[in-house]
């Protein structure tokens, strides 16, 4: 027993003797030796982190730039559709009024300060014609879209507006522009067509140069103006 | 017991040396950790050129999609003024054959005209329209799509072919059928 406490006594660790002898030839790195591996090292991490950091700005500017593609292929899309398939406002759809929608009888647009257009546009859950209005709101830069209530045909009392495009996107500009004969109904009148520009760029600044894009396509009216005469 | 410990004790004396690494070892590790990364650099290289692609790809395809619209549109027109034939003015644009033939209009333009292969479209500074602009003022900016209409004639059927010329010899190519038949 008395031997026991001995050697505890004896193994504590504070009472160990160190086992490692230095070898007195191991003298170490040299100063320049230090030096020069720490200037290969820091001339080394700093082309990595260069690259590291470069890919994640380019990884970061190509998921904006989809953002940005996803944003403005959905609005320009739907805007398109919506657009072909206008009905001209001539007062033969149940309940309403010539000029209800366009301010204008028997006009199949109107387009509001190059940046907002009134239509018939087709409700296709409804399975009915309503007002449509698409603009840019010039505060948050973003393409919203406003109908009628079912069954109404009014310009004045559009229902609260849905956004197009994300926050995700700055929309700089929207343009539209009507050709051909918009007023219908008349003899010798051709058909009209629509072209929407959009002009986008990414909300993010993280990246540089800010992604950007610039899209128009056109759409023609697909309900004939006036029925064809051979 | 503490017999036990202190034999093991005294057998793990460190006295075989500990080598560190030697700068060639760590050159290497440090020129395999490079080539790991230039790897992943260059394919997201390859990733945002690509994207850049996919974005003029777009813009080209939106662009042939409002070439075949005003196709559409002239035809439509002949339809409703209901004076002339379902074709006219859409006749004279075959015979494609790479930037030679064919026919051009912008987006207001109601006819199309001989395709000029040095026109390219400018988006116009006031509007921002994608136009041709015969002399263009410094705020107009120059792209590098061109746009043909390649118009082929059949039995009360007009094939429709728009091509969109841009930067490296690149193209997108829009096809459509236009008949003479309405409801």
């Amino acid at each position: 027993m008395k031997n026991i406490f001995k050697n505890i006594k004896k193994y504590k660790p504070f009472n160990r003797a160190c086992p490692v002898k230095l070898s007195p030839f191991n003298g170490g790195l040299t100063m320049v030796e230090l030096l020069v591996t720490l200037a290969i090292f820091a001339v080394l991490s700093v082309s990595i982190i260069n690259l590291f950091t470069n890919s994640i700005n380019a990884q970061s500017a190509i998921l904006q730039n989809q953002q940005l593609l996803n944003d403005s292929g959905y609005a320009v899309e739907y805007m398109h559709k919506a657009i072909r398939m206008a009905y001209r406002d001539d007062g033969t759809l149940s309940g309403s009024k010539a000029g209800d929608c366009t301010a204008t009888a028997n006009n199949n647009y109107n387009v509001v300060g190059g940046d907002s257009i009134y239509f018939l546009g087709y409700d296709n859950i409804l399975g009915q014609y309503k007002c449509l209005k698409f603009y840019l709101d010039s505060t948050t830069h973003r393409i919203m879209m406003q109908q009628s209530s079912d069954f109404t045909y009014g310009n004045a009392d559009l229902a609260t507006a849905i956004e197009l495009t994300s926050s995700q996107s700055k929309v700089n500009d929207l343009n539209f522009s009507v050709t051909g004969d918009n007023v219908g109904e008349v003899i010798g009148t051709t058909q009209p067509k629509v072209t929407i520009m959009l002009d986008m760029e990414s909300n993010n600044k993280r990246v540089s140069p800010i992604p950007k894009i610039v899209i128009q396509t056109t759409a023609s009216q697909r309900n004939l103006n006036t029925p064809y005469t051979p | 017991m503490f017999r036990k410990i202190d034999n093991k004790t005294k057998d793990h004396s460190a006295t075989a040396p500990s080598y560190g690494f030697t700068l060639i070892e760590t050159l290497v590790a440090i020129m395999m950790v490079s080539i790991a990364f230039l790897g992943i650099y260059s394919a997201t290289a390859k990733y945002a050129q690509q994207t850049k692609q996919i974005k003029d790809i777009y813009v080209a395809s939106l662009l042939g999609q409002e070439g075949i619209e005003i196709v559409r549109n002239i035809r439509d027109g002949n339809w409703t003024l209901g004076t002339g034939n379902w074709d006219d003015g859409l006749t004279s644009c075959s015979g494609c054959s790479g930037q030679t033939n064919g026919c051009m209009a912008q987006y207001d333009d109601t006819s199309l005209s001989a395709y000029d292969s040095t026109k390219y479209l400018y988006i116009d500074d006031g509007n921002s329209f994608y136009k041709y602009i015969a002399s263009p003022s410094g705020s107009d900016v120059k792209t590098n799509y061109r746009r043909q209409i390649c118009i082929d004639s059949g039995s009360d059927v007009l094939h429709v072919t728009v091509n969109v010329f841009w930067t490296g010899g690149r193209q997108t190519t829009i096809k459509e059928d236009l008949y003479n038949w309405k409801w």
